[in-house]
């Protein structure tokens, strides 16, 4: 059927001012009465090109032609006048008021005179398609996540939208809303509804759309048609040429201690939510070895650290730490034993308003009081000045407040101060996360050299890179479960994508 | 007894008056997102300038009026300083409130060379009066007004579209701008509204109840009203009952030295102080136990920043 | 090497000690700019010329400073008051319940003074009962959603009153039965010894804060929660020592009062001890919540509040000018945003 292109997008390119780019000569195609899919890992840019396309963003270039009219649009409601709407893993709901009043919240800005009872008529018109029986006097936060979805699709139809833009929609469903989800958008592309659909995984997009586009760092890497393409291929486009140096570990046998550190042992773990966001994880770290944990974002990596490390509760399973059960053991215990933890935001790690002697002391104070819990500043100084020179931390002085810090220097601190506690096994997430190369260099050599010493690092990071260049061992992690462990040497480019999106090769 | 409680009755509409008008309004200004704990001070300010007004001028109605400006021009200034300039509210109210009761004292003492009060105004509001039996019952037209304005309040809360907007300001900044609202035009509208409503409970004090400025016109009635629209799950219409209920005590801790006094000649002097503490003890008591169950806006006293 | 480096960040201290002094002050002296403007302002629209104005400012930000002994005496509780504020401050905590802290620290110092005729007893049952008070307002907190600040504005007021009575009915001076009776002599503590005890609980707090684990993770809790439980510390533990001891020292500044003032006496209107606990707040925030800046800045504000006595003296003026200079200043520190454009900007990187 020959179809339509509706959106044009050419030439995007978006640079921040940092000199980061997000996005270089990017060129789509949308044709109208489609499910085109979004594809690629995280930064790969997916969701900067949609809110450009939604004009939250401005690019830095390209052009945007929305049926052969070029647009500019200056913000959302632009985008919204020419009927694009969009859905984002946050809705923008107010989750304090009902239905109704959100509906008509939302209408209000296009309509100002309009009344409740024409909200619930236009509501209505959509509610065959959605499948569901508008629940308008409920409060938000009452409804299930699905049926919250459902109304923020609603609100988007119901102001005139004809293309839909979702924003990996399935990150807060349960296996049984997903379905619904695909019938209910399927059911919009027949009725000429146009739709991009941003995911990360594979089996998603097999089953769904009629034609990918895939993106690889801020580039495309492949267009295809769904129904001429394969999981493997997709997943090859997705992460090819980041695997490529990948093998230079090419089994170099590291002898390790079987001795094992950590047993993590059928772990459950729930969110705020009560949905499951660990299910069943069962890992063990051996001493002497890196475990590498790979996936991508949002796949439960944080709350398995946070698990770990104690400041989430395990509602089944148990962890034992060196030989001790620590499931319900505090976080200030479990590092008393020695385990150690850098998390991946350093606004968490480090305290941004104090210093750096302040922060150097912050999970180890007990290093530096004598019996009347006095702090002996003088050694908690020296130490530091060994550290600075040691990580070759680069500061103006030792009492400037740590934010001001480059993110490479603030990293060292945490590095430093986690290291010469020298736990039996330090977790760290995202450790060279916004780092400059010479930082990130030296960081994991730090890394490297701490293992060798003997102890064991659990390593969680979205860089495959980074994974693949210092782990003994290899666990990909994927909607909370472990979907895979292994030697480096045993996965392929082709398995590591498909392991990462969603299928196990 | 019966003409006890009918004293007290009346007495508790003419008490309840100040706290309902400032309930109402402070219940507007944080269902928009903004806490404003200044109110004692315009009590304090907007009494005094309305006083003054009324003293010079000779119409307490004028006064009355001059007292709601008052009280907006504060909240305008509050509302300004926290949302545009990110002031912390809290912080802002205390210099208010301190601000607030200097300006009235050094006005008090330059205007009438007094410490502790003003002159007896000639002249006050009218108020309506009939008797039950033997007792005289006193009602003050402004406490039907600020029933009313609960009523009103109530009404745009909840049935109109503008409540709409102002209520999603206070729970989800973000989604209401997502939706078109302008949060920061309607926290500085509700936050002045709120200070109007306050400034006019604060001129009710002098010219319509008690007749002249004193320095303890207010005496912790501006925070009784934030306790009444805590306890009042920030709903104008139980912030009636609440306000009954506040001023109630209010009167009591003035009713029961005198009445017994009266009834058995004593002459309380010292006692008295304890009496007084009621308002408070009863508020306190009544925090305590309503603070379990009361539910906030979600993003009170939150910066919030446009994107 | 190791020394090299020693020198030039010891230089680097040096050089952010006095940028952040200067900032703190500059910031300051924006806000008492202001203040006089809103003054000026004000008395003019009150009838009084503008040299009768400076007049008054005059009096106020000079004469305040001659006596020495007289600033030794208003300043030693607005230390403590002060302080009262800071603490919990730094946690995060609002201590409005100063006022009432400071009055039952007062009343219980002075009865405990007839009964030991022992200031220092005296003075530590004074601290003890304002901790109470403290833990009062800061348990309804956390255990059942009180909000701080209206539950520390009504037991202020009850306190003003429950003082009140008992002075009248029970401690009350026979032949001035509107006031107490006087401490005993062998109680009372002279000027200097106030301030001296004053100053050195600002300096003991000064070195729990910055020099202790408990003041640590004090100051870790209020800068960043998130951090502090990553560290492991249990906020709300740190939460209630910091309002025992915010309450600890405001009464411990009230129970200075009746041993240190002529006649040693509260009267039934609190007159000698009214609004202290309020412009305490005012003195935490203008010194940073930090226990030096305190000090000073309740030396600076003693001298306003002593120059407003004599304002009165000489032009007629109410003294509670000075509640309108503070409450200015107040305003304009809780706005961190002019500062950071006014101030800040060559001071970065």
């Amino acid at each position: 059927m020959d179809k339509k292109v509706i959106i044009e997008m050419r030439g995007i390119e978006k640079i921040y001012p940092d000199g980061q780019y997000a996005l270089r000569g990017v060129d789509l195609d949308i044709y109208e009465g489609e499910i085109h899919g979004l594809l690629g890992e995280n930064g790969a840019g997916k969701t900067t090109l949609m809110r450009i396309l939604y004009g939250e963003i401005k690019p830095t270039k390209g052009i945007i032609r929305i049926r052969g009219r070029v647009v500019r649009f200056n913000g959302p409601w632009d985008a919204i006048r020419h009927g694009i709407g969009m859905v984002y893993q946050h809705f923008s709901l107010v989750p304090s008021l009902t239905v109704l009043e959100n509906l008509y919240l939302s209408l209000l800005p296009m309509r100002r005179k309009i009344t409740s009872r024409q909200v619930r008529d236009l509501a209505e018109k959509f509610s065959g398609i959605l499948n569901i029986k508008i629940p308008y006097n409920d409060y938000v936060d009452d409804l299930p996540v699905g049926v919250q979805q459902k109304i923020e699709i609603l609100k988007i139809l119901m102001r005139g939208a004809k293309i839909l833009i979702l924003d990996e929609p399935t990150s807060v469903l349960n296996p049984l809303e997903t379905t619904e989800l695909f019938r209910m958008l399927k059911r919009l592309r027949d009725d000429g509804y146009t739709i991009i659909y941003i995911t990360h995984k594979l089996r998603e997009v097999m089953e769904l759309t009629d034609r990918v586009t895939v993106l690889r760092r801020g580039e495309v890497a492949g267009r295809v048609l769904t129904k001429e393409t394969s999981e493997r291929e997709l997943a090859l486009m997705m992460v090819q040429g980041e695997i490529l140096e990948l093998t230079k570990r090419s089994g170099v046998n590291r002898s390790y201690d079987k001795n094992i550190v950590l047993e993590v042992k059928d772990v459950w773990v729930k969110d705020h939510r009560g949905l499951d966001v660990l299910k069943g994880i069962s890992l063990d770290i051996k001493r002497g070895e890196i475990l590498g944990i790979a996936g991508v974002q949002g796949n439960g990596q944080v709350e398995l650290a946070e698990t770990l490390v104690g400041v989430r509760r395990v509602y089944r399973g148990r962890i034992i730490f060196k030989g001790i059960d620590v499931t319900n053991k505090k976080p200030i215990e479990r590092y008393r034993m020695g385990l150690s933890y850098i998390p991946d935001s350093r606004s968490v790690g480090l305290v941004y308003g104090m210093n750096l002697l302040e922060n150097y002391i912050l999970t180890k104070i007990n290093e530096y009081t004598n019996k009347l819990g006095l702090i002996n500043w003088g050694k908690v100084k020296l130490d530091l000045i060994k550290s600075i020179e040691e990580y070759n931390i680069i500061t103006r002085a030792l009492d400037t407040d740590v934010r001001f810090l480059s993110g490479g220097n603030q990293q060292k601190i945490l590095l430093a101060r986690e290291l010469s506690k020298k736990p039996d096994l330090l977790i760290v997430s995202e450790p060279t996360h916004g780092l400059d190369i010479a930082s990130t260099n030296f960081v994991r050599r730090k890394l490297l050299e701490y293992k060798e010493s003997g102890r064991s690092i659990l390593l969680i990071s979205t860089d495959l890179d980074e994974i693949f260049e210092l782990s003994d061992r290899i666990a990909v992690i994927n909607e909370g479960k472990i979907v895979y462990v292994g030697y480096p040497n045993e996965l392929t480019s082709e398995k590591l994508g498909l392991l990462m999106g969603g299928l196990h090769g | 007894m019966i003409e006890d409680l009918l004293v007290i009755l009346s007495m508790t509409t003419t008490s309840m008056t100040p706290i309902l008008l400032a309930s109402v309004g402070e219940i507007l200004t944080e269902r928009s997102g903004v806490v404003n704990i200044g109110i004692e001070g315009i009590f304090i300010l907007s009494s005094f300038i309305a006083t003054l007004a009324t003293f010079y001028i000779g119409d307490p109605y004028i006064g009355l009026l001059l007292g709601v400006l008052i009280g907006f021009l504060s909240g305008l200034t509050h509302g300004v300083l926290a949302v545009y300039l990110r002031a912390d509210q809290i912080i802002m109210g205390v210099g208010y409130n301190l601000l607030a009761y200097g300006l009235a004292v050094v006005g008090l003492v330059a205007v009438w060379s007094s410490h502790g009060a003003s002159p007896t105004l000639p002249e006050k509001t009218g108020f309506i009066s009939f008797y039950v039996g033997k007792q005289l019952i006193i009602i003050q037209p402004l406490a039907i007004v600020a029933v009313g304005l609960a009523i009103l309040m109530w009404y745009v809360l909840e049935k109109t579209s503008l409540g709409l907007r102002i209520k999603a300001c206070g729970e989800d900044p973000r989604s209401a701008e997502a939706n078109g609202v302008n949060v920061y035009m309607i926290r500085i509208l509700a936050t002045s509204i709120g200070g109007a409503l306050a400034g006019l409970g604060g001129a009710y004090l002098t010219v319509s109840w008690i007749g002249q400025f004193t320095r303890s016109i207010s005496a912790g009635r501006g925070f009784i009203a934030l306790a009444n629209v805590a306890f009042s799950n920030w709903n104008p219409l139980t912030a009636i009952l609440g306000a009954l209920i506040f001023g109630f005590f209010d009167v009591l801790s003035l009713y029961i030295p005198i009445k017994l006094s009266l009834l058995y000649g004593v002459v309380l002097s010292s006692q008295n102080y304890l009496f007084l503490t009621i308002p408070y003890v009863a508020t306190l008591i009544v925090v305590a136990f309503i603070s379990k169950r009361i539910r906030m806006p979600r993003s009170l006293g939150q910066v919030y920043i446009k994107e | 090497m190791a020394r090299g480096i020693f020198n030039q960040l010891f230089i680097k201290e040096i050089y952010n000690k006095i940028s952040y002094l200067i900032r703190s002050l500059a910031e300051s002296a924006i806000a008492l700019l202001l203040a006089f403007l809103v003054d000026t302002l004000f008395l003019l629209s009150l009838g009084y010329d503008l040299h009768i104005i400076f007049r008054i400012f005059g009096t106020l930000f000079v004469t305040g400073y001659s006596d020495l002994n007289y600033l030794f005496i208003k300043s030693s509780p607005y230390i403590a008051t002060g302080l009262a504020f800071s603490i919990p401050m730094l946690v995060g905590i609002f201590n409005i319940g100063g006022e009432g802290q400071l009055y039952i620290g007062a009343l219980t110092a002075l009865i405990i003074s007839y009964v030991t005729k022992s200031s220092a007893l005296s003075i530590l049952a004074g601290s003890l009962a304002g901790a109470f008070l403290g833990l009062l307002i800061i348990l309804g907190r956390v255990y059942r959603n009180i909000n701080e600040v209206v539950s520390a504005i009504m037991l202020n007021w009850i306190m003003y009153y429950l003082v009140a009575y008992i002075i009248t009915s029970y401690i009350y001076d026979p032949y001035a039965p509107y006031q107490s009776r006087p401490a005993p002599s062998e109680a009372t503590i002279g000027s200097l010894q106030m301030f001296i005890y004053s100053v050195s609980i600002a300096i003991l707090i000064y070195i729990v804060l910055y020099y202790t684990a408990i003041g640590y993770r004090i100051r870790v809790i209020g800068k960043s929660y998130k951090a502090a439980l990553y560290a492991g510390f249990s906020p709300s533990r740190e939460i209630i020592y910091s309002m025992i001891i915010g309450g600890g020292l405001a009464g411990f500044g009230g129970s200075l009062i009746p041993l240190g003032i002529r006649p040693y006496v509260i009267d039934n209107t609190m007159s000698v001890l009214y609004g202290i606990g309020f412009l305490g707040i005012g003195i935490g925030l203008l010194g940073r919540n930090n226990p030096i800046g305190i000090i000073l800045a309740s030396l600076f504000i003693s001298g306003l509040v002593i120059g407003g006595e004599n304002v009165e003296r000489l032009t007629g003026v109410a003294p509670e000018i000075v509640d309108v200079i503070i409450g200015v200043v107040i305003i304009s520190l809780a706005m961190p945003r002019v500062y950071r454009l006014l101030v800040r900007r060559g001071v970065f990187q």
